[in-house]
């Protein structure tokens, strides 16, 4: 009888082993009193190990106190803008006192100023920029608009554990899948649409006629989200854009 | 439809999901390894300003991470070896104490951990290799193998025999005590 060996011991206990491979390594657990002390004693000191590593865990900072921002304007930037405004609306008002001082170019001088201030006193009041992260160069992705059915399934196939789907209801009559990151393929079948990305990780953004009856977004054979008439089911992220998000787990 | 601008949107609101699901487990895998908090969150921020500037996904999000930010690891603290060096070279005695986090005085932190178990995991770990480490401290922050083997760049049919050596390393290192299995 051949007995488990260690790397195999230590899938079986970290749970990596496929299901086949698990399947026969407990068989054998079962029948071989030597392997089954050894994985019993790989667990023991699997939590051993984990127990004593836990003593250097730290708290990690807040999320939002580290996430990485910049300003959209330059700060600097804005302040020369303001001031050279101020200047321009300076030099427009002692251009009016010597214009008031001719009184054949008073008029035509006047109107011109009277516009010239109004335009540059209104751009001053600009909104407050906002800060936000830079937005990354988006790859070309692919993407398929379809005609829904009364029961519509988009099925994204893939092995990534990081990612997000993004899901959107639209007005108008198609459902239309775009995805970014890694190498996709997209197939429209009868009442469902199969995007695969088998090798990479990606996003997928999914929008929705608000008309459509019924439609499931799945992650390989679990359900992420369902959308019947407009209403999106489970809540996730909402996002200031009109998405919301479901992270791939 | 969707356009080119709702995308670039949609990919920075990704990246952002994306920093506050991965942030907290890089940083963990870091602070173990260093031991130094400060130093750990300015790694793995500046590898996801990498990841960001890079525009689009790598292979696998996770394994380049954690690849990213073990070498900026390794670049700092072979800086702060030189440093050290240097400092000891211009000041005798200065800078002393290596791995020794006892004696360690610019760092408060690791001069509270002497006298709990975290610094006897600590010094238990320092003697084991840089794979072991590593290895070690992907394990405790919930990694699959598939990752590790990637990030490391390791043969991932080998990563459980590599992870019983480890942990034996560490048992062996850490000495006897009454819990041990």
């Amino acid at each position: 009888m051949t007995h488990l060996e260690t790397g195999t011991i230590q899938a079986l206990v970290h749970g990596e082993l496929s299901s086949v491979e698990q399947a026969a390594a407990i068989g054998h657990e079962a029948v071989c009193e030597p392997c089954r002390a050894a994985v019993s004693q790989a667990r023991r000191e699997d939590a051993w190990v984990r127990g004593r590593l836990a003593a250097l865990d730290e708290t990690p900072p807040a999320v939002a106190d580290v996430m990485p921002r910049v300003p959209r304007t330059p700060q600097r930037a804005q302040l020369r803008t303001r001031w050279g405004r101020a200047a321009t609306v300076l030099v427009m008002l002692g251009g009016a006192s010597l214009a008031w001082a001719m009184p054949t170019v008073r008029g035509p001088v006047m109107a011109w100023l009277g516009k010239a201030f109004r335009d540059a006193t209104s751009r001053v009041a600009e909104p407050t920029p906002v800060v936000q992260l830079p937005t990354p160069t988006a790859s070309p992705g692919s993407g398929v608009s379809v005609m829904p059915g009364a029961r519509f399934t988009v099925t994204v196939a893939v092995s990534q554990d990081v990612g997000t789907v993004f899901v959107r209801v639209v007005d108008g009559a198609e459902l239309s899948v775009r995805a970014s990151g890694g190498n996709v393929s997209l197939e429209s079948l009868d009442e469902a649409l199969l995007v695969r990305n088998p090798d990479g990780d990606g996003d997928y953004f999914v929008e929705i006629p608000r008309t459509a009856p019924r439609v499931e977004v799945r992650v390989n054979a679990t359900r992420l989200v369902l959308v019947e008439h407009g209403v999106i089911a489970p809540a996730g992220i909402a996002l200031d854009t009109g998405w919301t998000s479901y992270p791939i787990r | 439809m969707t356009t080119s601008r709702d995308e670039s949107r949609g990919a920075a609101d990704g990246f952002t999901l994306l920093f506050r699901e991965e942030y907290p487990r890089l940083y963990g895998y870091v602070q173990r390894l260093c031991g130094e908090p400060d130093l750990a969150a300015d790694v793995v921020q500046d590898a996801f300003v990498r990841l960001h500037a890079r525009g689009e996904r790598p292979g696998s999000t996770r394994a380049w991470l954690i690849t990213v930010a073990t070498n900026l690891l390794r670049n700092a603290r072979t800086t702060h070896t030189r440093r050290r060096a240097l400092l000891h070279r211009i000041v005798p005695g200065a800078g002393e104490g290596g791995a020794s986090v006892v004696t360690d005085r610019d760092n408060p932190v690791r001069a509270m951990e002497a006298s709990d178990e975290r610094a006897r995991v600590r010094a238990a770990i320092a003697t084991l290799s840089r794979r072991d480490q590593e290895l070690l401290s992907l394990l405790a922050g919930g990694y699959r193998y598939r990752e590790m083997a990637e990030a490391l760049q390791l043969n991932p049919a080998s990563i459980g025999t590599l992870l019983a050596r480890a942990k034996l390393s560490f048992r062996a290192a850490y000495g006897g005590h009454d819990d041990a299995p």
